[in-house]
């Protein structure tokens, strides 16, 4: 696991050996992603300018300086810069090795460099794992960046003419002096709406993030993104021949087993996060059994009634591992919580949980982390699942005008709560989203947004950008059945810009590596070929997991009920987070001055205090208020 | 998977002319047309413009989107012919049907109306649009009653919005400046005049543009230049003031011409085409109107915008249009002294001339184009209606990113 970065300048080269420092300044931005070695490299490429490439390294696999990046590949002369893992490294060297390749080192960065060498960009096909990369290709005199197909892994990156610059974390381009500290209002729009700025667009003007799946040519000053993966774009037509039924679940049990074995290589420690809830619990299980002594751990609170040890201890107990049970209490919070803000990449209404588990498990001596993220999206573990598609059967059946006046006439129930309030809006048809589950995951509402953006700012979204990826995500769920299409969309809606983003940010400011099996790719395009119908049971939660997990799981897990992974917000922010939340919302500070009526979100917190708002409403604008405050210039 | 219908901004505008007579509120009037028609390109919008004494024949087929096909798709123009009440049942039933977002009258002449609106279609803001003179005195009882119940004014200066905070009691908060723009037709026509013109100025040519009607031709101060005239021929006897512009007080104005004896010096052009205007603008050297009763004043916009350097006074909007010592030279209203002198020295001095026209220019490409006067309508509108603005702009991509996945 690393940080990478790298810059493309039209100017002559310096003439001097030193490491430019506009990328020093990136990699000293990253230094927590890779506190074990950073490198640099600067190349001229035939077509002008000057080309740096620089990583920072979290030694994973292969801890000798062999695995040290840039990793150059003398036969070709390409470069490479690499963050991540692929977990089929060791199948990938032997077919290479008996193509006659040899080896220098022990790790997945020189597999890949030669894979690219053998293969040229379809090698993306056969890697297997969380990553995202650069490679100049000498031969082409062009540079290829590449992201893994889940979007586990960030990469960003800013053109301008004379300029290409990228890196593994947005904060590093900004450090780097060559992007405008400047609010974008199209990614401000789409946090407001969703807690999470959407991919390709940031919270800053200029710098994209490539989407997940694709791969992005740069050459001779121009560039072009290219997809190479997708989800599978329909469900098998698979009829209820109980036969079948076995036999596909055998398969998703194979691959669910694989994906986490390979996810077990490791030369530093490693452990497993656990909850006590049923995914976490399937991943410390098929881990248990590879591992004589897995070692597992939880986050758990001192007040009592949020605690949710006692069932993680369960699990472990029944598993076997060595557990470890943290235990957090509001002044812990409270201490750390600017490190947590801090650890931003992007301002985000969750992540707070993940750093906080991140440290703990680091601080417990353990650098890499399997999680079990990725299960409620592919295997219908959440409430929306069985909305959303009631939402859609409406959108069928009932004319325009008939939800309509049902809004209208319930708006005065439903506006007492903020999932009332989006509702009302879905019926009365105001945000226009090509599709319910959008509604399902808003934080404000268009309207609310429009209220509260200021004009000019408001004309400078360019919802065509969003409106791009969401019409491809309308294309992709096209053929799929109703509960996959809420699982296509949670995967690269909520999961994608959330839930991975999150993870990313948070455990590597801490120096963990986090895995995440549920979320490779043989598993979800397994998960996603499974008949919707499949997934829902009324009397078993997440059943195609809990039937594929077999008798790995103790019976008393699968019962257990859902429980998120959440902090006591609403009891925090009426308490000691009080004043502090109260301060910053009472001004917006130059940069959100310019963008937003503060009053609107001052209002917000009033609703908040006399309970009428969830607790993320407020959450949401303190962290952009913090944001804003510490990365961004008016 | 069905969709809601594709949400507009629906917007209705009341204006009392745009194309019958020649004046600056039929100019203005044309131009918000055409600002909105813009501005429509990137907000979906139903526009419904009232002309109240506009005929259909009156309306250029196409307007103004002629040999732009498809594009005036969202515009319908509902015009009086020989019925003003005619238009006034049009409206109501557009007001009904339609339940615009947005009402704007372009004239506080028309605030009556503003009953039938609030009636009809009690959740459209109310606007209006106040240019200048007509608001700085006391109004109407049947308009002023009315004014209570209007959501926004926009004004073209501070002077105006500072004489309806202080005449009517209008809280600032509900008035909006935005300065007028240049009519992009007539900008972009102006280079060749002025090319063909080049050189046949002697360097001494003054040019006046204003209406010549009774109520006019006082306050435009075109007397006032004719007084000082003599002073400014006693030191530059070949100095020719060129006055552009018809109506009933042109006869009144050759009358004064030839009771002061300047037949030789002073040429009325009478009402001028555009073309004509133009070549008054590429021969001229010096542009001059001291007029008081300024609301804007677009004809500064165009001298300055031909590269001309202006004189006029400290009064009324002006001083917000011409800067006084960058674009042209201002001088105390009714001052004829002062008004003799800052000629002379304009006419004398090519180097002070170049640099106030140059300036100018300037300030006009950097803040009065057409764009920029679209710009800040378009900010007014969202300012308004956010929520009819970002729900017209986002469903138009969001309607796009359904049609993707063929209506699922």
């Amino acid at each position: 696991m690393c940080g990478i970065c790298g810059w493309w300048e039209q100017r002559p080269p310096a003439g001097h050996a030193r490491v430019p420092p506009q990328l020093s300044a990136m990699l000293r931005q990253m230094a927590p992603r890779g506190p074990d070695d950073e490198g640099a490299q600067e190349f001229q490429p035939q077509t002008g300018g000057v080309l740096h490439l620089g990583a920072r390294r979290l030694a994973i696999q292969d801890l000798s300086a062999a695995g040290h990046q840039p990793m150059h590949d003398s036969a070709s002369g390409n470069w490479l810069v690499f963050n991540g893992e692929i977990f089929n490294f060791l199948e990938l060297r032997r077919e290479l090795e008996a193509k006659g390749r040899r080896f220098h080192s022990q790790g997945d960065t020189e597999v890949l460099l030669a894979s690219y060498c053998e293969w040229g960009e379809n090698c993306l096909e056969r890697l297997r794992g969380m990553f995202a990369f650069a490679l100049w290709d000498a031969a082409r005199q062009a540079l290829l960046l590449a992201r893994d197909r889940l979007g586990i892994k960030p990469l960003y990156y800013a053109a301008s003419p004379g300029r290409f610059v990228f890196a593994s974390e947005l904060r590093a381009l900004l450090a780097s002096g060559l992007v405008a500290r400047e609010l974008d209002p199209t990614g401000l729009d789409s946090f407001l709406k969703f807690g999470a700025v959407q991919e390709p667009i940031t919270m800053v003007r200029g710098v994209r993030l490539l989407p997940a799946g694709c791969l992005l040519r740069w050459k001779d000053s121009a560039f072009q993104v290219q997809r190479y993966w997708d989800l599978p774009a329909a469900a098998l037509p698979l009829n209820g021949d109980p036969r079948v039924r076995a036999d596909k679940l055998e398969a998703l049990r194979e691959e669910l087993d694989r994906a986490v074995r390979m996810r077990l290589v490791s030369d530093v420690p490693l452990g497993v996060f656990l909850s006590g809830g049923l995914d976490s619990s399937l991943v410390a299980a098929i881990a248990a059994r590879h591992c004589s002594r897995v070692k597992t751990f939880t986050v758990t609170f001192a007040e009592e009634q949020f605690a949710e040890g006692r069932k993680a201890q369960r699990v472990a107990r029944l598993l076997g591992t060595e557990h470890h049970e943290i235990t957090v209490s509001e002044s812990d919070l409270i201490a750390a919580l600017p490190a947590a803000i801090s650890a931003m990449d992007q301002p985000t209404v969750d992540g707070i949980n993940t750093f906080f588990v991140s440290r703990v498990t680091k601080q417990a001596g353990v650098t890499v982390a399997l999680s079990g993220l990725g299960g409620d999206e592919q295997f219908a573990g959440y409430r929306s699942f069985r909305l959303v598609p009631r939402m859609e059967w409406a959108e069928d059946h009932l004319p325009h005008w008939a939800r309509r006046a049902a809004g209208l006439a319930m708006q005065p129930l439903l506006r007492s709560s903020d999932r009332g309030q989006k509702m009302s809006l879905w019926l009365r048809g105001e945000g226009a989203f090509p599709h319910p589950f959008y509604h399902s995951r808003l934080l404000l509402s268009p309207t609310q947004v429009a209220r509260m953006l200021r004009p000019e700012r408001m004309l400078e979204i360019r919802f065509e950008e969003f409106a791009e990826d969401m019409a491809r995500q309308q294309r992709l769920i096209a053929r799929h059945d109703p509960v996959n299409r809420v699982s296509c969309l949670e995967l690269l809606v909520y999961l994608r810009n959330t839930l991975l983003r999150d993870t990313d940010s948070m455990s590597m400011a801490n120096s963990l590596e986090v895995r995440v099996p549920l979320l490779d790719h043989r598993v979800t395009e397994q998960a996603l070929l499974l008949p919707g119908r499949w997934k829902l049971d009324d009397r078993q939660r997440k059943p195609m997991l809990v039937s594929a997990a077999g008798k790995s799981l103790p019976p008393g897990v699968l019962q257990q009920p859902k429980r998120g992974f959440e902090f006591p917000w609403n009891h925090w922010l009426r308490g000691e987070l009080r004043g502090s939340v109260e301060a910053a919302l009472a001004e917006p500070g130059p940069v959100l001055d310019a963008a937003l009526h503060w009053p609107a979100v001052r209002q917000i917190w009033s609703e908040f205090l006399d309970g009428r708002r969830h607790w993320s409403r407020v959450w949401m604008f303190y962290v952009l208020r913090e944001w804003t405050a510490q990365n961004l210039a008016a | 998977m069905s969709s809601f219908p594709k949400r507009r901004l629906r917007l209705q505008f009341l204006g009392t002319e745009f194309f019958r007579d020649h004046g600056g509120i039929q100019n203005i009037n044309r131009l918000l047309v055409r600002a909105f028609c813009r501005i429509g390109l990137r907000t979906p919008l139903a526009l419904d413009v009232f002309s109240f004494t506009d005929g259909p024949e009156h309306i250029p087929p196409g307007y103004p989107f002629a040999g732009s096909q498809g594009a005036g798709a969202f515009l319908q123009w509902h015009t009086a012919g020989r019925s003003r009440p005619a238009v006034a049942w049009q409206l109501a039933d557009c007001l009904v049907g339609s339940r615009p977002d947005l009402v704007l009258f372009t004239h506080v002449a028309l605030l009556p109306l503003a009953e039938l609106v609030r009636t009809l279609a009690p959740g459209a803001r109310i606007a209006v649009l106040a240019h200048g003179t007509e608001v700085w005195g006391p109004l109407a009882h049947r308009v002023s009653r009315m004014l209570p119940h209007v959501d926004s004014f926009v004004t073209p200066s501070e002077f105006t919005m500072q004489k309806l905070a202080a005449v009517h009691g209008i809280p600032t908060e509900k008035i909006t400046v935005l300065p007028h723009g240049l009519d992009p037709d007539w900008a972009g026509s102006c280079g060749a005049a002025v090319q063909e013109c080049a050189g046949s100025g002697t360097g001494r040519v003054l040019l006046s543009v204003t209406r010549l009607t009774r109520a006019d031709t006082a306050g435009k101060g075109v007397e006032l230049v004719l007084q000082a005239l003599p002073a400014v021929l006693e030191r530059f006897p070949d100095a020719r003031y060129i006055v552009a512009g018809g109506g009933g007080d042109l006869q009144r104005v050759q009358e004064i011409v030839r009771s002061l004896g300047l037949q030789n010096s002073v040429q009325c052009l009478g009402p001028c085409s555009g073309d004509i205007l133009r070549r008054a603008y590429a021969t001229a050297d010096v542009f001059v109107l001291p007029t008081q009763v300024e609301g804007f004043g677009v004809v500064f916009l165009e001298a300055m915008f031909n590269r001309l350097p202006v004189v006029a006074v400290r009064a009324s909007a002006t001083p917000e249009v011409v800067e006084d010592g960058v674009t042209g030279l201002l001088v105390a209203p009714g001052d004829c002294a002062a008004l003799a002198s800052a000629l002379s020295s304009l006419l004398e001095d090519a180097t002070l001339r170049r640099s106030l026209a140059d300036a100018g220019r300037d300030r006009v490409e950097r803040r009065y184009t057409f764009d920029h006067f679209v710009a800040r309508w378009e900010g007014w509108l969202a300012a308004q209606a956010p929520e009819a603005v970002y729900a017209a702009r986002q469903g138009e991509f969001f309607a796009l990113a359904q049609a993707a996945a063929g209506g699922n």
